[in-house]
């Protein structure tokens, strides 16, 4: 039977998802080491281990352990929270192979069979492992599910210590008005919809939470609502973050431009026939007045919580 | 002391049949890691080596790299480096790198089909540690210090006595090169390097197929209450996704709206 272990740290985790997906299709049975919070992420697992935050050189320590006493046929990780760190380092110190932007897995007469993403995502390529253990790293675009799990055992994981020779000088936040827009990895951008100086306070109130800055399209540069440093577009500065919030603009080409290489585009604006739709990885009809506050709200309030639960 | 910089090349179709001779040119994420290596150059001056596993298509590109300030490239390929395999990439790489190397500087994808696992794989063959998503590198004393991008916004400065792999964030401009120097850098000469047979380790996987890109979602989002029903039934119909080009399955605001997008957020790891 075809022994599969998921390291994962996150409910939603991508690699869980294609595991668990794995499992049911192929009758392979999984094992999890959880590195998450307090209940384990969705699936029947044979066994887990639970270990505490762990960095990506932490998880190769603790999956370099559990892999090597072992044998598994497949393990999966995911692309974030130093997945790629941890598999690169167990492959190197244990000679796996190992594939990264998987997208799909599957058993069939031959064997298992790994879909990767290739060329920007533009082609896959279907890989046959050819040897015994191969390490996955499942791709950040592959969704997963939230849910109670449940395993036969479950153990806490000793974190092994770890020597560095990294010597952290200084850490600080900048505040969205001190990063440049081309530097952020979050900007929070309005145009007309925001409505005017109030709104984007409250823009730079969510740039704060989200450790990123205030961007605009030129409609609100030229309304004076705020500087001309702050316009994205053809006539200002081009910027590609992970995250592009795009709150009352409707998508006009010069602005677009300036933008469209994010990661991620969240707009939300009141007319459903906007442009920045057909552009937007999530589109939200509303009006920004309502959507702003209810989300710096929610986000304030999981921030809040963390902080209160760290302290503890 | 050197700096070694890994290049990659990608094809564009748009440079075929061009007065290059190529339809290479250097990925942006290679790009990146130059501009870094010139930086910490800047402060402490080195010799500045490329380095790329790649077919003899590449040269020009690595020409391009000399162009834009390396001291000299390198190309390596032969049986063992085309496989795709990171470890043997990696191994091919740490192979390559000389003693008096400083520091390692990749982009944010690697040679390998842009996994961008190699930095990981050559600093823990080398024994090195690894700084991902550097913003800035120089010479303090006898330290190397390392500005580098971490979550919710923070920047984090490191201090290392030796030497480390760094690998470059994004977005860094480069200076556009002399017309004076561009010419000097086609003739400029590329060292090719065949591994020896005996580096060739046996395939870890073969490619089976190759494939049309998977359409995949990210997020689903649930129907609004807030919605008419044909906006609701738009939305089921679109299966609750919204991936980018299609507007159909934008939902309208209610009170979840809030909450979806923290879960959103939360799960992309951009809530700190």
């Amino acid at each position: 039977m075809t022994a599969v272990l998921v390291l994962a740290s996150r409910a939603g985790s991508g690699a869980v998802s294609l595991g668990m997906e794995f499992c049911r299709r192929a009758g392979a049975e999984a094992d999890l080491v959880w590195a998450g919070g307090d209940s384990l992420p969705a699936g029947a697992w044979r066994q887990a281990w639970r270990a505490g935050a762990l960095t990506g050189a932490q998880a190769a320590d603790v999956l370099g352990q559990t892999v090597s006493g072992a044998s598994y046929d497949l393990v999966l990780l995911d692309e974030a929270d130093g997945g790629r760190e941890a598999a690169a380092r167990v492959a190197a110190r244990l000679d796996l192979p190992v594939i990264a932007q998987v997208v799909a897995i599957r058993a069939d007469q031959a064997g298992v069979r790994i879909t990767r993403s290739i060329e920007g995502g533009a082609r896959t390529a279907v890989i046959a492992p050819c040897r015994p253990t191969t390490l996955a790293v499942v791709s950040a675009s592959v969704g997963g599910t939230d849910g109670d799990g449940t395993a036969r055992e479950s153990a806490v994981l000793e974190t092994p210590a770890r020597t560095t020779l990294l010597e952290v000088i200084s850490e600080y936040r900048p505040l969205p008005g001190e990063l440049e827009l081309d530097q952020a990895d979050v900007v929070v951008a309005g145009g007309r919809g925001v409505g005017g100086r109030e709104g984007f306070a409250q823009l730079e109130e969510l740039a704060g939470l989200l450790g990123g800055t205030v961007g605009a399209s030129r409609v609100a540069v030229d309304a004076g609502w705020i500087p001309y440093r702050r316009q994205v577009g053809l006539t200002g500065k081009t910027v590609a973050p992970r995250l592009y919030l795009a709150f009352g603009i409707s998508g006009a080409p010069h602005h677009v431009l300036g933008m469209r290489n994010s990661s991620l585009i969240v707009a939300v604006n009141s007319d459903p026939q906007a442009p920045i739709f057909r552009l937007a990885h999530v589109s939200i009809v509303g009006k920004v007045e309502e959507v702003v506050p209810q989300l710096i709200g929610e986000i304030r309030r999981r921030t809040d919580a963390r902080t209160l639960v760290a302290a503890r | 002391m050197s700096i070694v910089v890994l290049l990659r090349a990608v094809s564009d179709p748009e440079l075929a049949g061009g007065i290059r001779g190529s339809s290479y040119r250097l990925d942006a994420p290679s790009e990146d890691a130059i501009a870094l290596g010139l930086s910490l150059r800047s402060c402490s001056p080195a010799p500045m080596r490329g380095v790329a596993i790649g077919p003899p298509e590449w040269e020009m590109p690595l020409r391009d790299a000399v162009s834009l300030g390396l001291d000299e490239v390198e190309r390596l390929w032969g049986p063992s480096a085309a496989a795709g395999d990171i470890v043997a990439h990696a191994r091919l790489l740490a192979c390559a790198l000389s003693a008096d190397a400083r520091a390692v500087i990749a982009g944010g994808v690697a040679t390998d089909h842009g996994s961008g696992l190699i930095p990981f794989a050559l600093a823990e063959l080398l024994g090195w540690p690894v700084i991902e998503r550097t913003i800035d590198a120089g010479i303090e004393g006898a330290d190397l210090v390392v500005r580098a991008l971490a979550g919710g916004g923070r920047r984090t400065t490191y201090r290392m006595p030796g030497r480390a792999v760094l690998v470059a964030a994004s977005g860094r401009a480069l200076p556009y090169p002399t017309v004076a120097r561009k010419l000097a850098a086609r003739r400029a000469a590329v060292l090719a390097v065949t591994p020896p047979a005996g580096q060739a380790a046996e395939p870890a996987f073969t490619f089976e197929g190759f494939g049309p890109a998977r359409p995949v979602t990210r997020h689903l989002l649930r129907p609004s209450t807030a919605s008419g029903a044909g906006g609701r039934l738009r939305h089921l119909m679109a299966g609750g996704a919204t991936p980018s080009g299609q507007a159909r399955g934008a939902m309208a605001a209610d009170a979840s709206v809030a909450t979806q997008l923290a879960d959103l957020l939360d799960r992309e790891g951009l809530l700190d």
